[in-house]
């Protein structure tokens, strides 16, 4: 009992449920399980992608405002009236500054050097002697006059950018640090000046990081809480040299150790490295950081947003996942619920029917439910029911019947004993005769193919009939008549009959040739079938006889319209055949009647042609028609037997009949048919 | 009359002693080449085989041509002559025993310029060549190619 399986425990109802609930939950949760993920890969790539551009972009900007103050001051440091300017200074700054040869100096220089340093944006511009002395200073803050290696602000930027351009004689630029002269943050551009190939002094452009800062401060691209952050390195530490989006007071004053848990990305970037990634910034806060290392001003520069923002969109969409997964769930839940109920509700009162017919109850019936699967069943099982009910009955009745057929059957068990013979005597007789009957259809089979192969025999056999047997006749003749021509004088009156006989032969076994040949094209040719006026056919053949013979008294009578249908060349062929031969047989009469007419008989219209010649025998009217058959002799009546032959398979061919009717020396009527009317 | 030949095709030896007869008894003196079968009427028209070396300029002046012939039939000889420009133009008249409608009508189909049945009896037979003799050789005008 303990090891029933699962479909025994449950009912099927919570079976049907499970089932569905399972089926349901699992893809769910597969798929918005991997729906999410990659939507999140997707997302962190795309805030890479912007911060990325977003510090290339000012990275750029950064190097390039760096690069372009270079160029100026290189142009400036060659141009001539700067060097002739610089010149003056340093022979008139020996004078001292409050000489009449300073003041004039500047007098003199004030505008140019003005407007270069509008032009080009300069905080100031400084000439330095190669005493280390300022000899020259636009804005003459507190500095001007003192020594760079000695003087007060021998420790600034503008010291050390002027003491590595002076070491290296060529263009250095300054950290960006606070100036006390200017009482700002300040970044120094130092290069050497050159007069005829000698070195007399360095020139200096001093910039304000307000324009740098302007940059940096460009937040768009960058969210709520993105910002860009550039470090510069002072010893073991390193320094925010711009104010921030999160601290406007940070320029200068934020300062970290390098290898301190928090600003990781620029400590990354002071290093020289770059990269992107998920880090702590100086706050302490996770943030989306890409950095890189600015090496003209040799700045740190980080680009970051916070992950709380990065990540916003992520948790919006995480939501909106689960809200789907939890209102799926919530409507696999229903359909379960309502499909297994709906299934399985028929099947338990289905199983209470069963079991009450079980324990007796014969009239109890399931509900009709449906016409789908397990509506059938019900309607199946009902009818189970009733046939069951019926079936019981019937046994019953059977029980009663079966006694008294049981005496009906022994009496009549004789009878059908013999019955029984009979029949099968009968079936035996009827396999035979199915038996007959398949060896006719193939025998008829086998024929009807034999019969297309003869028929293609016979076309090719005549045609050689009509060129090979004619040949040796006309040797025949040809040669008797050479002889007769040639040798006339050493033949004898004999001899000349006998050639004469031979080409006579040889002339009547031509035209027997030909006629068959007739015979045979009539039996190949295909035929039209056309409404044909016998007495146009007649009236030409009537006056070829007549021509043919003038002098004979004849009389041709036909009183009627002969219509009909057939092909037209066929049935010329047989009216010249009854006309000939109806002309030949009256020609030893002293006059000729021939009448041609029609006549009904059995509803069926029949042609006939009436003359009163010779006739003929009726004892030998089946002979008439057949094939080189004849009732007179060669000497009577000449002729080869063929002529009414070939009428006859004329008819036959038009599916009509032929007979005729004679007597002796009285005449003879011929009747024909042709079948298509 | 011009001397030109007459090539009788043509493989039965009476009919061709007949044929022969018939024209001289019509005074048609020509000389008569007689091909036994079709592959040797070709030969001798365009001089291969055994005609070779028969001068190809000389060209008979009619081909009486019979159809039923060994080797190669008559109506293919007649089709071969009329492909070939040198013969395209000569004369052919069918001489044959058959009077099959359809020979009759592939005769002319391939370019025959008559078509005459032998007649058994001879005298008809000598009628019929002395006319073709007298159209074919005498009166006939035939492109000079």
């Amino acid at each position: 009992m303990d090891k029933m399986d699962i479909r025994g425990k449950f009912n099927i109802t919570t079976t049907i449920f499970l089932s569905f609930l399972i089926v349901g939950i699992i893809p769910i949760i597969i798929v918005g399980y991997v729906n999410y993920n990659a939507s999140k890969r997707v997302l962190e790539k795309e805030i890479f992608k912007k911060l990325i551009a977003v510090s290339d972009r000012q990275g750029e900007e950064i190097e390039g405002y760096g690069k372009e103050k270079l160029r100026d001051l290189e142009a400036l440091s060659k141009m001539p009236s700067i060097i002739k300017v610089f010149e003056d200074f340093n022979t008139s700054f020996g004078y001292g500054t409050g000489s009449s040869e300073y003041l004039f100096t500047e007098q003199h220089s004030q505008l140019l050097l003005k407007n270069f340093k509008e032009i080009y944006d300069f905080h100031d511009i400084l000439f330095i002697n190669n005493n280390d002395e300022i000899i020259f200073s636009i804005a003459k803050e507190k500095d001007f006059a003192t020594n760079l290696k000695t003087g007060p602000y021998r420790n600034t930027g503008l010291a050390h950018s002027y003491n590595k351009a002076k070491n290296m004689q060529k263009a250095s630029i300054s950290n960006l640090e606070y100036y006390s002269p200017s009482n700002k943050p300040a970044a120094f551009i130092s290069m050497p000046i050159f007069s005829k190939g000698k070195p007399i002094g360095i020139i200096s452009i001093q910039l304000t990081n307000s324009e740098i800062n302007s940059v940096v401060n460009n937040y768009t691209g960058l969210g709520k809480t993105g910002e860009t952050v550039v470090g510069e390195k002072a010893g073991a530490e390193f320094v925010f040299v711009f104010n921030l989006r999160h601290d406007q007071n940070a320029a200068f004053n934020i300062v970290e150790k390098m290898g301190s848990a928090n600003a990781l990305p620029m400590q990354h970037a002071l290093l020289q490295e770059s990269g992107a990634g998920l880090s702590l910034d100086y706050r302490g806060k996770k943030v989306l950081a890409v950095w890189k290392y600015l090496p003209l001003w040799k700045w740190g520069m980080v680009v970051k947003i916070d992950a709380s923002e990065a990540f916003e969109a992520e948790k919006k969409y995480q939501l909106f996942i689960w809200g789907i997964i939890i209102v799926t769930l919530f409507g696999i839940v229903a359909t379960a619920a309502f499909i297994s109920t709906f299934i399985s509700k028929p099947i338990k009162k289905l199983s209470q029917v069963t079991q009450s017919i079980t324990q007796g109850d014969m009239d109890t019936r399931a509900p009709q439910i449906g016409t789908n699967e397990i509506g059938i069943l019900a309607m199946s099982f009902n009818k189970m029911a009733d046939k069951l009910v019926n079936s019981i009955q019937f046994h019953k009745d059977e029980i009663h019947e079966k006694e008294i057929i049981q005496t009906h059957l022994n009496k009549n068990a004789k009878d059908l004993s013999q019955v029984n013979k009979n029949l099968e005597g009968k079936i035996k007789k009827l396999n035979n005769s199915r038996k007959a009957l398949f060896f006719i259809i193939r025998d008829t089979n086998r024929i009807s193919k034999n019969l297309s192969a003869v028929n293609k025999e016979l076309e090719s056999f005549s045609y050689s009939v009509s060129h090979d047997l004619r040949s040796p006749l006309r040797a025949l003749d040809g040669f008797s008549r050479a002889l007769l021509e040639d040798y006339a004088d050493k033949l004898d009156n004999d001899g000349k009959d006998y050639l004469i006989r031979i080409c006579s032969a040889a002339d009547r076994m031509a035209t027997l040739i030909d006629d068959l040949l007739g015979l045979s094209r009539i039996t190949r040719r295909r035929m039209q079938i056309v409404d044909i006026n016998l007495n146009q056919l007649i009236t030409p053949i009537i006056k070829e006889l007549k021509k043919s013979n003038p002098a004979r008294h004849a009389d041709f009578v036909i009183n009627e319209t002969l219509m009909t249908k057939g092909d037209e060349h066929l049935l010329q062929i047989m009216m010249q055949n009854l006309m000939n031969n109806a002309w030949k047989f009256t020609a030893r009469k002293p006059s000729t009647k021939i009448t041609m007419g029609v006549t009904v008989i059995k509803d069926k219209k029949i042609f006939f042609i009436r003359d009163n010649g010779a006739g003929f025998n009726m004892e030998y009217a089946d002979k008439l028609f057949g094939a080189f058959q004849r009732l007179h002799s060669q000497k009577e009546f000449e002729g080869t037997g063929i002529g009414l032959a070939t009428v006859q398979r004329i008819i036959n061919r038009h599916g009509g009949n032929i007979w005729a009717e004679g007597k002796v020396n009285e005449g003879a009527t011929f009747y024909f048919s042709l079948g298509q009317n | 009359m011009s001397n030109k030949t007459i090539l009788l095709v043509e493989d039965n030896p009476d009919d061709e002693a007949l044929t022969i007869r018939a024209l001289k008894k019509n005074n048609i003196l020509n000389e008569v080449v007689v091909a036994r079968d079709g592959a040797e009427a070709l030969d001798y028209l365009f001089c291969q085989g055994d005609y070779s070396s028969r001068d190809p300029e000389a060209i008979p002046q009619l081909v009486l041509l019979d159809l039923k012939l060994p080797k190669i039939g008559g109506l293919e000889v007649l089709k071969q002559i009329r492909g070939n420009v040198r013969t395209e133009y000569l004369p052919v008249v069918i001489l044959t025993t058959s009077k099959e409608e359809q020979d009759i009508i592939d005769g002319y189909k391939l370019g025959a310029n008559s078509y005459v049945c032998k007649p058994v009896n001879f005298n008809e037979f000598a009628i019929a060549i002395k006319q073709l003799g007298l159209y074919w050789l005498i009166l006939n005008e035939t492109p000079r190619v």
